[in-house]
């Protein structure tokens, strides 16, 4: 089956959604929708292993909520959230994102070529096999992997940004890791986080993900897994139990 | 004597299937109820004041104490202790005196008020994950702030700032004096209070030498009989404490029987050992409000205006327009002390019937300064009877910058809240200057138990605060919209200047 | 944090601390020679700032910018509680 395009200039999200869940019906691999302006909720709920859509604009918040399965690749910013409550699939953002991105995910990649805002990865959670990961080649703001209860976040800092330079990271951090490049200074963890360099065997576990990042975006990965990196981790995978009696 | 002996207040008894005859009930009763014969442990609950120290050291749990094991006809007038105090009164011709604060059951303004939550139009904030601010500043406030820019862009401040105390929590320890209780008993108070970045009182008992390493902490007091009040003293204080009255006896001053001066406590407040150390009622020097200025100016001279001055008042009828003349004396804080206060010696009648309840004290006082746009000049502390984080938390709401505790302190140290502070053997080692009592307390442990105090009820109130969707401490203060009042009449819910439920 | 500064922060908090804004928001105010946009302190709500020549503008979603202006330059994310200023130089 060949590429379907949708025009979705003037069209609300509704109408572009049952489109787009219509075209996945009928068997499209491949799915363009141009003329994209902030229309919210994108492949919301979408099941589809196999299926890749092309998103050609800036769409709205809560790109791929509690999306199951299939790939979106943007050409744009992203708003507010995307990947929310994403259990399966891929998103790839040629461009940034706002706050509180993969937010709550349980499984499935979201690549975020330039930076993302406050809150990313904020209660992202693993369950055995589903292990959600979330790469960000520029920086994130304040209180990233806030709450977290699993999974992978790593942040670069290409073309010189600072991958992490504001308070909170980790903050209330129980499970997963946060993997930031370059030094990271102890005022700028979160409560129940702690840092350490990065053993070899984890970098090892990450350099998959990083080589896959880079091919998403036509970089070369070389420079990136030489560098040093920071793992920021959890104090306890109870941190309520020090404070109830 | 023809009233003949009253009953007994409390049944003592010993389950002999558990007794195992270790004799600790013996060792740690200084009230004298116990005594060994042989191999029986003979009991006189006659003298029995039911603070629990012989049912805390026995390790088979086979004490049990029994309050008024003889009944009085009831009635609903002639209560067992309005019965009580005419024989005692018939008995001695004088005025009845106890420890602690107000023992009658008037309604407790703080269990009639409830605090709010967000719920969906605005969130709540999860203080394991963002930052609560808690951090308060005690002292005089600019009206506003005059900053001077240059051509380079740099902000220089101009207004001066008058010195402020800063207190990681709004929870303080209020002024016990040296003399009320033991020395042990302040040093653990002492220890407590630096290490969680807040501040104690010193009461009118002077500083003890051996306090002297936590002087940054620790707040001096010049009460009406200055004792040992020196400029050493004044000068070793991280702020300075006028204090005009205490909510346990408003009117009079403090009262120190002569069995609790023992040498050491005469030397802290150079007088001589054994006598009676009584306070006058006003300050001698303070007879009117334009007084107290001078009084308030005065610490500042001897201080170089390097220190706060506090003000410290009952709570009495117009405490609000006393608190605006103390706003108005150049003092730094008004510390107002309701009725519930305690102490280690009051007559009763002044306990229990004098002064107004430190709820409606600081409605009152925040309403009053706010009104007269002078609310800044000072902080406003409150004490008197605040037992828990949810009472710190809803006298905040109604205008309080910070607290005082006293009494829930003590029963961080092991206090059963017995009363009987005035006779001074205590057995638990605080309110007596008795060797063999105060050796008990041991400053380290019970430091430690004063700071988890003063920590869980910090992160109580972080908690409170958050599901309020408040992460400053400075947006809860006078926040009555975050109360409402449950069963509250009218007149003061207008008082307290808060919502009834449902409003 | 410079010791000046941190007394003039202090100062500050000491004696505006009880007008702090609580809760989400994004605000944004303007007569008719200025415009302010600012967040709430710990960025609970989405604020977002372009420019393209001399404007300026100020939105909770880049998209509603670019529907009016779909040249902008950089899209920028104010940080949390620090206000975006513009003024009209006349």
């Amino acid at each position: 089956m060949s590429t379907v395009t949708i025009d979705a200039k003037n069209l609300h999200y509704t109408p572009l959604n049952q489109r787009i869940r219509q075209e996945v019906e009928k068997g499209a691999k491949e799915i363009v929708i141009n003329n994209v302006l902030g229309q919210r909720f994108i492949g919301d709920g979408l099941r589809g292993d196999g299926v890749t859509i092309t998103v050609n604009g800036v769409p709205g918040g809560d790109l791929a909520m509690f999306m199951s399965g299939p790939t979106i690749i943007v050409h744009g910013n992203a708003d507010h959230a995307p990947g929310n409550t994403m259990d399966k699939g891929m998103v790839v953002i040629h461009g940034s994102a706002g706050d509180a991105v993969a937010h709550s995910m349980g499984g499935g990649r979201i690549y975020v070529r330039d930076n993302i805002g406050y809150r990313g990865g904020i209660h992202m959670k693993r369950y055995l096999e589903k292990r959600p990961v979330l790469v960000v080649g520029g920086s994130a703001r304040a209180f990233l992997g806030e709450s977290m209860a699993g999974g992978i976040i790593i942040v670069l800092g290409l073309n010189g940004a600072r991958p992490f330079a504001e308070q909170g990271v980790g903050s209330g951090i129980h499970g997963g890791e946060i993997f930031v490049r370059g030094p990271v200074d102890d005022l700028c963890l979160g409560n129940g986080s702690r840092q350490a360099p990065v053993t070899d065997e984890q970098k090892e576990m990450i350099r998959p993900i990083i080589e896959d990042f880079a091919r998403s975006f036509g970089i070369d990965p070389a420079s990136l897994l030489a560098s040093e990196y920071t793992r920021i981790a959890a104090t306890s995978a109870r941190p309520f139990a020090s404070k109830y009696t | 004597m023809s009233i003949g002996s009253i009953p007994l207040r409390y049944k003592v008894s010993i389950d002999p299937e558990q007794c195992m005859l270790c004799g600790r009930c013996v060792d740690n009763c200084s009230y004298g109820v116990y005594r060994m014969e042989g191999d029986k442990i003979r009991i006189n609950s006659r003298n029995c004041v039911a603070c629990h120290r012989c049912t805390a050291f026995c390790p088979r749990d086979a004490i049990s104490i029994h309050e008024k094991p003889t009944d009085y006809r009831s009635h609903p007038v002639w209560t067992r202790k309005i019965r009580e105090n005419i024989f005692n009164q018939a008995k001695t011709g004088k005025i009845i005196l106890a420890g602690m604060g107000n023992a009658l059951p008037w309604p407790m303004i703080f269990d009639r008020l409830v605090l709010d939550a967000c719920q969906v139009t605005n969130p709540s904030i999860d203080p394991l994950r963002e930052p609560m601010e808690l951090r308060t500043y005690l002292g005089k406030k600019p009206a506003s702030l005059t900053l001077l820019e240059s051509k380079k862009g740099d902000v220089e401040l101009l207004t001066k700032l008058t010195p402020n105390l800063q207190i990681e929590t709004p929870i303080m320890i209020g002024h016990m004096s040296y003399g009320a209780i033991s020395l042990p008993a302040q040093q653990a108070l002492a220890r407590a209070v630096s290490r969680t970045g807040t501040f104690m009182g010193t009461g009118e008992g002077g500083l003890h030498e051996s306090l002297y390493p936590y002087q940054k902490n620790i707040i001096v007091q010049v009460a009406s009989g200055r004792f040992g009040v020196d400029i050493n003293y004044l000068e070793r204080g991280a702020a300075i404490e006028i204090k005009i009255g205490q909510g346990a006896k408003p009117g009079i001053g403090g009262h120190l029987p002569g069995e609790k001066i023992c040498a050491d406590v005469a030397c802290t407040r150079m007088i001589p050992e054994g006598s009676d150390a009584i306070s006058p009622t006003p300050h001698h020097d303070i007879y009117s409000i334009e007084d107290l200025k001078q009084l308030v100016r005065s610490l500042k001279e001897a201080t170089e205006w390097k220190k706060p001055v506090f003000v410290k008042i009952a709570a009495v009828h117009n405490v609000a327009a006393i608190a605006a003349g103390v706003a108005r004396s150049s003092a730094d804080a008004v510390v107002i002390d309701g009725f519930r206060g305690g102490t280690g010696a009051a007559p009763v009648v002044f306990r229990d019937h004098v002064g107004i309840p430190i709820e409606a004290a600081i409605a009152s006082v925040d309403a009053k300064l706010r009104s007269q746009g002078i609310r800044n000049e000072v902080s406003v502390i409150a004490s008197g009877g605040i037992r828990q984080s949810a009472d710190v938390a809803k006298i905040i709401c109604l205008g309080a910058d910070a607290v005082y505790i006293g009494t829930a302190a003590l029963v961080a140290m092991g206090c059963r809240v017995c009363g009987t502070c005035n006779r001074g053997v205590c057995a638990w080692g605080i309110a007596t200057q008795k060797p063999e009592l105060t050796q008990r307390l041991d400053p380290e442990t019970n430091a430690v138990q004063v700071e988890n105090l003063i920590h869980g009820w910090t992160l109580e109130l972080a908690e409170l605060m958050g599901a309020a969707g408040i992460n400053s401490i400075e947006s809860l203060r006078g926040n009555r919209d975050r109360l409402r009042g449950y069963m509250l009449d009218e007149g003061l819910l207008n008082v307290l200047d808060v919502k009834t439920i449902g409003a | 944090m410079p010791a000046k500064e941190q007394e003039l922060n202090r100062a500050i908090r000491l004696a505006y601390g009880s007008a702090m804004m609580n809760g989400p928001f994004a605000i944004c105010v303007a007569n008719e020679n200025s415009l302010v946009g600012f967040t709430d302190r710990i960025k609970l709500r989405p604020l977002v700032s372009a420019e393209h020549g001399d404007r300026l503008y100020i939105s909770s979603e880049e998209a509603a910018i670019r529907r009016i202006d779909p040249d902008i330059g950089n899209v920028t994310m104010p940080k949390a509680g620090e206000p975006v200023i513009g003024r009209v130089i006349a």
